[in-house]
């Protein structure tokens, strides 16, 4: 039986929403009303964390509610994975998902599994170029939507590979923005309004549903209104250059100038805000349809985006390096459970994989029993002991005042890292690694299709990771950061060196906690 | 300390000779992947009651490990009929370890 009051769930996972552009986080300038009224009425974590990233392997841990960091990184789903839709099948719930995030689309990788309703809306980045063969109008020019400092030409005076790639994509996106009408035609608009659309009409109003919207808005290209009417963009007036659509993957060092980078987040700010006033009116329509006191309600993300220096980004434009550093790895977690009052903000650590254990939670199936009726008699799809995530329920309730003393992030074979209250910790497995190396190696070439995770699957994580030398003392590398995280939250000064003993306990608990999901 | 029962005497100065069916798991006090691997020989244990199970603290026994050219740990060694006849070193889940042994 679902939770008492809860009949439905909605799961909106905003991709790229760094915590700290929300006013309810605390931010100052950006504007999202909606989703700070959302917070204020219900319920905030102050401490989430994505644990593998970034886009597959979260929505891998989203959708089974296992930690993915100690096994594998991107690749597709496999029949080893039970997903929250097969723990759904045969079951009076129907499910949904409505989506425009392309790394879930490929249909190798499985991602969009067992959904009674599926509708992806084409278009974002990666399924850009759906849209190459669309006619561009001539006033429209890649090269004005980029900073001519990022376009290289060689010595035949022609622009090289990575320029031509850069127009080419930002082609892409101006190839379906040239009959651009309103704030409407905006890739969270057309994904959050047919999320409503399933919400009003397609669905069985008299079954219970789980829909899981799946926005990639706000994740560049940074095309907000402004971008397209013409006007400064409000959250950086002053700025003179080009708007900057799409920017490299790249360090920043040598490559971009501040000035670029804070426009680029200003962009990306304005997303955020456009992001917000779509969700308003879905959560309007949802009180009007009725469904408010009858819907538990999970906003979320992915992850940040290293967009600049310092704690904007440590050097970094866009996810080139496997580097899990705050702006990354803290997401935003909100949530409305009817019939449980709200305004509360939770200090607890959580981590993605709970919110899936929390849905099945508000399903009224998280007891082994529940789980093992699934379907019909002889084809088992689920062992219920698989599940490694918590149900936050019991949290917002009250009952509990915390479920995790940490959390953990990182990126499979690369890099490790944890985080309590007092003190974050950093264990490089592989730290430098070139941007190409990176595309090919972890994300699989994804930019150009990928290949179904042969590539990731390839990195293994060595056998020595999960063994010590006996008569050797605990040692810790070189290499590895330590940082206060009540007076360095971004991770910005490493005070290892001075601190070895607390370097050592937070490696040994960090080892332990990812060896006992290895065993599990 | 391991909470797995420490491996006789006998079975060290016999080399496992007496022994018809066991596993040795090596390891080592401040190492946290034994402490994992601990709990998956429990579990293993508690399915295979007729498997012997034995510990031994790989920094009391260095020539046990040289003799089974053993440089990390957890490590684990199936013995089957007074012979070594596998040797493991790493993490298994429980899935992984019924696996193995089945193999044997």
């Amino acid at each position: 039986m679902p939770r008492k009051n809860i009949k439905n769930v909605l799961f909106i996972m905003l991709d790229t929403l760094q915590f700290n552009y929300l006013g309810c986080y605390g931010n100052k300038e950006v504007k999202t009303p909606n989703l700070d009224k959302f917070a204020e009425k219900g319920f905030l974590f102050e401490n989430a964390y994505s644990e593998g990233l970034p886009t597959i392997p979260v929505r891998r841990a989203l959708m089974t509610g296992r930690f993915t960091l100690p096994y594998s990184g991107w690749r597709p789903l496999t029949t080893e994975d039970t997903t929250i839709t097969d723990m759904l099948w045969c079951r009076e719930v129907q499910t949904a998902l409505v989506y425009d995030t392309p790394p879930m689309r490929l249909p190798k990788y499985g991602y969009s599994r067992g959904f009674d309703y599926v509708r992806f809306c084409n278009g974002h980045e990666l399924d850009h170029e759906t849209f190459s063969n669309i006619h561009l109008d001539d006033k429209f020019k890649g090269e004005d939507f980029l900073s001519p400092e990022w376009l290289k030409k060689n010595a035949d005076g022609e622009y090289d590979e990575s320029s031509k790639s850069l127009i080419r994509e930002t082609e892409c996106y101006l190839r379906q923005r040239q009959n651009w009408q309103s704030d409407a035609d905006n890739y969270a608009s057309v994904v959050i309004s047919e999320a409503d659309s399933w919400i009003k009409e397609k669905r069985d109003p008299n079954r219970p549903f789980f829909l899981w919207l799946d926005s990639f808005d706000p994740h560049e290209p940074w095309d907000p209104p402004s971008v397209w009417e013409e006007r400064p963009c409000p959250y950086n007036p002053d700025y003179k250059g080009n708007p900057l659509l799409i920017a490299p993957w790249t360090e920043i060092d040598g490559v971009m100038t501040e000035e670029e980078c804070e426009h680029i987040r200003a962009l990306y700010a304005e997303k955020v805000t456009l992001v917000d006033k779509w969700l308003g009116k879905l959560f309007d329509s949802l009180k009007a349809q009725g469904l408010w006191e009858k819907t538990m309600i999970v906003v979320t993300s992915d992850h940040g985006q290293p967009m600049g220096n310092d704690e904007h980004g440590h050097g970094l434009m866009r996810k080139c390096r496997p580097w899990p550093y705050e702006e990354l790895v803290h997401v935003p977690l909100l949530a409305h459970v009817p019939g449980l009052e709200g305004g509360k903000r939770i200090d607890s650590f959580v981590q993605n994989v709970d919110i899936t254990a929390t849905i099945l939670d508000a399903l009224g199936l998280t007891e082994s029993h529940a789980l093992e009726e699934t379907g019909h008699e002889g084809i088992n799809t689920f062992d219920a002991d698989d599940l490694q995530g918590m149900s936050l329920l019991p949290l917002m309730r009250g009952e509990v005042d915390k479920i995790r003393d940490f959390a953990i992030a990182g990126y499979y074979g690369m890099s490790w890292s944890i985080i309590s209250h007092d003190y974050s910790y950093i264990h490089w497995l592989q730290r430098e690694i070139d941007t190409d190396s990176m595309n090919k190696i972890f994300y699989d070439g994804s930019g150009s299709g990928g290949n179904a995770g042969e590539q990731s699957a390839k990195l293994e994580v060595k056998e020595e990771m999960w063994t010590c030398v006996p008569g050797a003392e605990v040692s810790v590398p070189q290499s590895d950061e330590l940082y206060d995280r009540r007076s360095d939250p971004f991770q910005l000064t490493n005070i290892i060196d001075d601190n070895p003993e607390k370097a050592k306990e937070m490696l040994q608990k960090l080892k332990l906690y990812i060896g006992e999901l290895r065993t599990t | 300390m391991s909470t797995i029962i420490q491996l006789p005497k006998e079975h060290v100065e016999n080399f496992f000779a007496s022994i018809s069916d066991a596993i040795v798991f090596f390891h080592k006090e401040l190492c946290p992947h034994c402490k994992n691997m601990e709990k998956v020989l429990e579990k293993f244990s508690a399915k295979h009651p007729s498997v012997e199970l034995y510990s031994v603290d790989s920094e009391a026994h260095p020539e046990l490990l040289k003799k089974l050219s053993i440089e990390r740990v957890p490590t684990l060694a199936f013995i089957r009929n007074g012979e070594v006849i596998k040797v493991h070193t790493g993490l298994m889940n429980p899935r992984e370890l019924k696996a193995f042994y089945a193999s044997l």
